[in-house]
């Protein structure tokens, strides 16, 4: 007993003397609430920087095609793939399962930035090849035009949505600058494409990627101060330590770029490249500023911000209760149909929660508000499809054809080997089998595709059989 | 009209699409009866199978699991303060060197109304249950962690060697089972309690009503409020103390509340580079 007391002594007059220089309400021995992201510094920021640098290269590209710039429009695009491409391998390698990397896009979530900017990359890396490819190897020139537009409206997506995919966490640092960080973005992607430009294009070809530069480096740096005063104290991790000293590396070259950009560059193509690294430099040294700021060091959760500042430790979210406006719900009408279909049936949920009794929901889909979600409740003691017709409906008019709307998935896979599903290993999903999709859901576009890419790699297969 | 996109209201199953849903259930854990036995951060590792998290003496009083994490699904929080408890006498001097109050408090994951991981989650790993609850498909989960810097409260994580993030599932499978979760189960002297969320309500607000009468004024409840920035918590807590100092965020709001307003920034700056790069490409050379 005695010893029991005068453990709790010793350990009080620990906890207390470590907590004795904080009036009021501390926190629990320092530890911060947050986890730290587990995200990887050269995959996660290394894909800030090539992201951007894709997304806004390719507008370049479309631009400098148009007006008849053909050294600038090569380059720019085969730039603008190379790093899609490096985005793309530094996505996948920081995954914890990287081999599930097409679960990514089991689901239409638009609650998720992650998921919508999958689904982006999906698309623009492809037009961003093909147009690219088309370039290099002069085939198919009216093909790689649709494809250098296609990449050019979606390139300034590509390259503003990673804004929305940092902020809409809990780090305060990271989140409380949602209103201007796709500014800060935005201005640094066109900085990094304009440098590119500069060292790929002649000097005769380069004069609007010099305003390029500097206009995307004054709209950074201004967003970039916007932000740190509006964030207050939870900008401060950005300007200490390791991340401070990334800041003001990329700060100073960002400065030499632009400089350059603006003054040397069009005398010589020597200068032009020196400018155009500085400011491609400049820009993946803030980008890794910005992420050094929450990986090294610890620094994204400083131990003054764990005491009750207002808004800080929360996020710094307003409160105010945002609705989404008609576009967002019509994405939602539109793709809520979009199902994941195979990996959930409700059998599977069952081993893997060893629930066997009678009268289990099992929600197949994943996201609650999300879009695949909210018609695919299936019962798993009735073993029905208990899909609300209604909502199935004006999915299906949506983006089925009326054919295929006719049909069930079933009799579209019914009879079909297994092995014969191309997706079922890529997406991760081995060893589990198809009922699902057989069962869930006749509107499911998903679901058609898959049977569509079935019956092909089917008739391929019989084909060399006989062959 | 959009807005249940990000607003569950007060039934989150019902907005996740299910129809039929059963009432919700969750827990409420009332720190004024917990005595630090521990036996539900045992009770949940044998049940759940959940590996073990570090064998380390830190030194902070009795809690030596420090924190919620991938392999720790309940953690019971030791806090030793120079406080009485309620209206105790302290013995001895006038200085108050005697007083003394221990604090023990069994965390979990919230199973918030609006949870900022499922919301965030880009596979539909993390999936809404018919309960209410949230809960982790550990056959879909890829890995990328964006669910764990999204969690306003630090609880799920990612599972080092296995690549994949982990948290409480509320004991889906005890409960679809009849059951009710390993930890209420094994808690010996009613802290966690586990029903139906509005019958817990009734009963921890009579229960902060007798502790605040019995001289607790710190006493509060954590989590139940549905107007609060995660919309109320499926799990709840009766505190003695502020919530800081159980390692609890005094004001957490879900992310995904201030996503529109983020989407439109981001179109908006890709619509200004565009136009940005169209309108110096097209002006006339010189």
């Amino acid at each position: 007993m005695s010893g029991a007391a005068g453990a709790v002594e010793d350990a009080g007059h620990g906890g207390r003397s470590r907590r004795s220089a904080e009036p009021g309400p501390t926190s629990y021995y320092h530890r911060p609430i947050l986890h730290r992201p587990t995200w990887e510094p050269v995959d996660i920021a290394g894909y800030l920087f090539l992201g951007g640098l894709a997304g806004a290269s390719s507008v370049v590209a479309a631009a400098a095609q148009l007006t008849d710039r053909r050294q600038l429009a090569r380059g720019a695009k085969c730039g603008s793939t190379a790093a899609i491409a490096l985005s793309f391998v530094a996505l996948v390698h920081d995954l914890g399962r990287p081999a599930r990397f097409a679960n990514m896009l089991r689901v239409f979530k638009v609650t998720s930035p992650m998921n919508l900017g999958s689904w982006l990359l999906s698309a623009f890396g492809p037009l961003s090849t093909v147009a690219s490819a088309s370039e290099v190897t002069g085939l198919a020139p009216g093909l790689g035009a649709c494809a250098t537009a296609g990449a050019a409206v979606l390139g300034p997506l590509v390259a503003a949505y990673t804004a929305a995919l940092v902020s809409d966490t809990a780090v305060p640092s990271w989140h409380a600058g949602y209103r201007e960080m796709p500014l800060v973005f935005v201005g640094s992607s066109a900085a990094a494409a304009a440098g590119l430009g500069l060292v790929v294009a002649p000097v005769a070809e380069s004069t609007p990627l010099r305003h390029l530069g500097v206009l995307g480096d004054c709209g950074e740096l201004l967003a970039e101060g916007a932000m740190w005063r509006r964030m207050g104290q939870a900008a401060a991790p950005y300007r200490e330590g390791t991340a401070g000293r990334f800041q003001r590396a990329a700060g100073l070259l960002t400065v030499v770029g632009a400089v350059g950009a603006a003054t040397v560059s069009r005398c010589s193509r020597l200068a032009a490249a020196a400018s155009g690294l500085a400011l491609l430099g400049g820009v993946s040294g803030s980008y890794e500023g910005r992420a050094a700021v929450n990986f090294l060091a610890g620094a994204f959760h400083p131990p003054h911000l764990k005491s009750r500042v207002p808004g800080v430790l929360a996020g710094l979210c307003d409160g105010n209760r945002s609705s989404c406006g008609p576009g967002v719900y019509l994405l939602q009408r539109l793709f809520h149909l979009i199902s994941p279909g195979g990996p959930l049936s409700d059998g599977c949920v069952a081993r893997a929660y060893r629930v066997n009794g009678p009268g289990l929901h099992t929600l197949l889909g994943g996201h609650p508000l999300g879009l695949g979600s909210r018609h695919h409740v299936a019962r798993q003691d009735g073993g029905e499809d208990h899909a609300q017709p209604a909502r199935r409906a004006d999915a299906l008019h949506l983006l089925c054809r009326p054919a295929d709307a006719q049909r069930r998935p079933s009799e579209i896979v019914r009879g079909l080997p297994h092995s014969a599903n191309p997706l079922r290993v890529t997406a991760g999903l081995a060893g589990h089998p198809w009922p699902s999709s057989r069962r869930s859901c006749r509107a499911c576009s998903w679901v058609c595709l898959r049977a569509y890419l079935t019956k092909l790699r089917v008739r391929r297969v019989r084909v060399s059989a006989l062959g | 009209m959009g807005s249940d996109l990000f607003d569950n209201g007060s039934a989150p199953a019902a907005a996740s699409g299910y129809t039929d849903a059963p009432r919700r259930v969750g827990f409420f854990t009332d720190t004024s009866l917990c005595i630090g036995c521990k036996a539900c951060e045992v009770a949940c590792k044998e049940w759940n199978q959940v590996p073990e998290d570090g064998l380390v003496f830190t030194g902070m009083s009795y809690d030596n699991t420090q924190g919620l994490g991938a392999d720790t699904w309940r953690h019971v929080a030791f806090i030793e303060q120079r406080k009485p408890l309620g209206g105790q006498v302290g013995g001895g001097g006038s200085d108050g060197a005697q007083e003394f109050r221990w604090l023990m408090s069994s965390d979990v994951c919230k199973h918030c109304t609006e949870a900022a991981c499922l919301d965030v989650c880009p596979t539909g790993a993390l999936f809404r249950t018919e309960l209410g609850s949230v809960v982790v498909q550990e056959d879909i989960c890829n890995g990328c962690g964006y669910c764990i810097p999204a969690c306003p409260f630090g609880v799920i994580d990612q599972r080092k060697e296995d690549g994949r993030a982990w948290k409480c599932t509320l004991c889906y499978d005890r409960i679809g089972a009849g059951g009710e979760p390993a930890c209420a189960k094994a808690c010996p002297t009613g802290s966690i309690q586990f029903g139906l969320l509005e019958e817990l309500h009734v009963h921890a607000d009579q229960r902060l009503e007798e502790l605040q009468a019995s001289g607790m004024d710190d006493a509060q409840l954590y989590g139940r409020d549905p107007g609060d920035g995660v919309g109320g918590a499926g799990a709840f807590f009766l505190l003695l103390d502020e919530p800081e100092v159980y390692g609890l965020p005094p004001d957490p709001v879900v992310t995904t509340r201030d996503l529109p307003s983020m989407y439109a920034r981001a179109a908006l700056a890709a619509l200004a580079l565009g136009a940005t790069v169209a309108a110096l490409f097209s002006a006339p050379r010189r």
